[in-house]
């Protein structure tokens, strides 16, 4: 029963209240109306500036470079916590400017077809059938 | 007071019949006019949720820390996001008008009504009017005109700007006006969390009971 009430009390608030919330839409309909202009010109004299209407704010700057400094600092925490390997990682350079071949294989296949490669190369351009030696050559 | 006793025993059935219909009409529009606040309520107390995910970071982030400062950065944010949700209606608002232009200034008809039942986007519609003709009881209080069909929904060649400038007012408006529904909604939030992120109380607290540390370190956080 007090649910009852309770409800139509609030119904009753809502009724009342209805007209006011209709008057302030309207009233903040219309200042909107005169700041969307306003706003309009800005962002006009804006373009020209090299800037829009939304573009970060100072607060927003500050922030994201509070969030890049934060960011910066949990990785430099997770490097420090980062555990020694057993193994040799892909970090690890053996010389010559070449990477483990045990950990990249890739890398590794890649560098040793490169002469096979070549001597492919110099087999196609020699001739099938030698020249005959001329009169008089040495050989 | 003594006018109206008699006139009330001299009620005939039609009478009461035609009281007890209006006081449920009377009714049922209350309902639906508490209903139809009730409703606007809830969606602005949705719509106002924007506010939070405008102004949650730097706030949280103690980039903002004070109530005006909190303040002037919601407005300056409120005011961007209504541009980006009102530009679209006001376009097709700016749509319609010149549609409206075009016709009126090639039919040099400048009264013309774009809503009329005649020639306007009202021939889609049924409609009704009042007659002129007085029924209900004896009593001026409670007689009114009859209402009568005035129009069923027929197109009308000549209504073509109608129905186009018609739809796009409607549609513009409306959208126009959840706009700035929703814009009034984020800044009635704004106000109420800039008054509470920086409240204080002093609910339950008791300085006696507190330790000398807890002042030193309350003097060092105000000093900051």
């Amino acid at each position: 029963m007090s649910s009852l009430f309770k409800n139509i009390g609030k119904g009753i608030g809502y009724f009342f209240a209805f007209p006011g919330l209709i008057i302030a839409i309207a009233i903040y309909a219309v200042f909107g109306l005169i700041v969307f202009i306003f706003q309009f010109f800005k962002l006009i004299f804006l373009f020209f500036t090299g800037r829009t209407l939304f573009s970060d704010l100072p607060e927003d700057i500050e922030l994201k470079a509070l969030k890049a400094q934060a960011n910066e600092s949990a990785k430099e925490e997770k490097k420090e916590e980062k555990p020694l390997s057993l193994y040799p990682s892909d970090s690890v350079v053996y010389g010559a400017g070449y990477s483990s071949p045990l950990f990249n294989k890739e890398e590794k296949k890649e560098v040793e077809t490169e002469p096979q490669v070549e001597k492919e190369i110099e087999d196609y351009a020699k001739p099938a059938v030698e020249p005959e030696p001329e009169e008089g050559e040495e050989y | 007071m003594n006018i109206f006793i008699p006139s009330l025993v001299t009620l005939s059935d039609n009478d009461k019949r035609l009281i007890f219909s209006i006081l449920l009409i009377v009714i049922i529009l209350l309902v639906l006019i508490g209903f139809l606040g009730y409703l606007l309520f809830r969606i602005m107390k949705w719509q106002s949720k924007k506010m939070d995910t405008l102004i949650h970071d730097v706030v949280v982030n103690k980039v903002i820390t004070d109530r005006k400062h909190l303040v002037k950065y919601g407005r300056s944010k409120n005011w961007a996001l209504f541009f980006k949700q009102a530009y679209i209606p006001l376009l097709i608002i700016i749509v319609g008008v010149v549609v409206l232009i075009i016709h009126n200034a090639v039919n040099d008809y400048w009264n013309y009504n774009p809503f009329s039942t005649v020639d306007g986007f009202g021939t889609l519609f049924w409609t009704w009017k009042a007659s002129g003709e007085f029924t209900g009881t004896q009593y001026d209080i409670i007689r009114f005109q009859i209402i009568v069909l005035d129009n069923t929904p027929h197109l009308v060649k000549e209504a073509w700007a109608g129905y186009v400038v018609g739809p796009c007012f409607i549609v513009g408006g409306t959208w126009y006006l959840i706009s700035a529904m929703s814009l009034l909604a984020r800044t009635f939030l704004l106000y109420k969390r800039s008054r509470e992120v920086f409240e204080k109380s002093l609910a339950g607290y008791n300085q006696s009971e507190a330790s000398k540390t807890d002042i030193a370190v309350q003097q060092e956080s105000s000093a900051e």
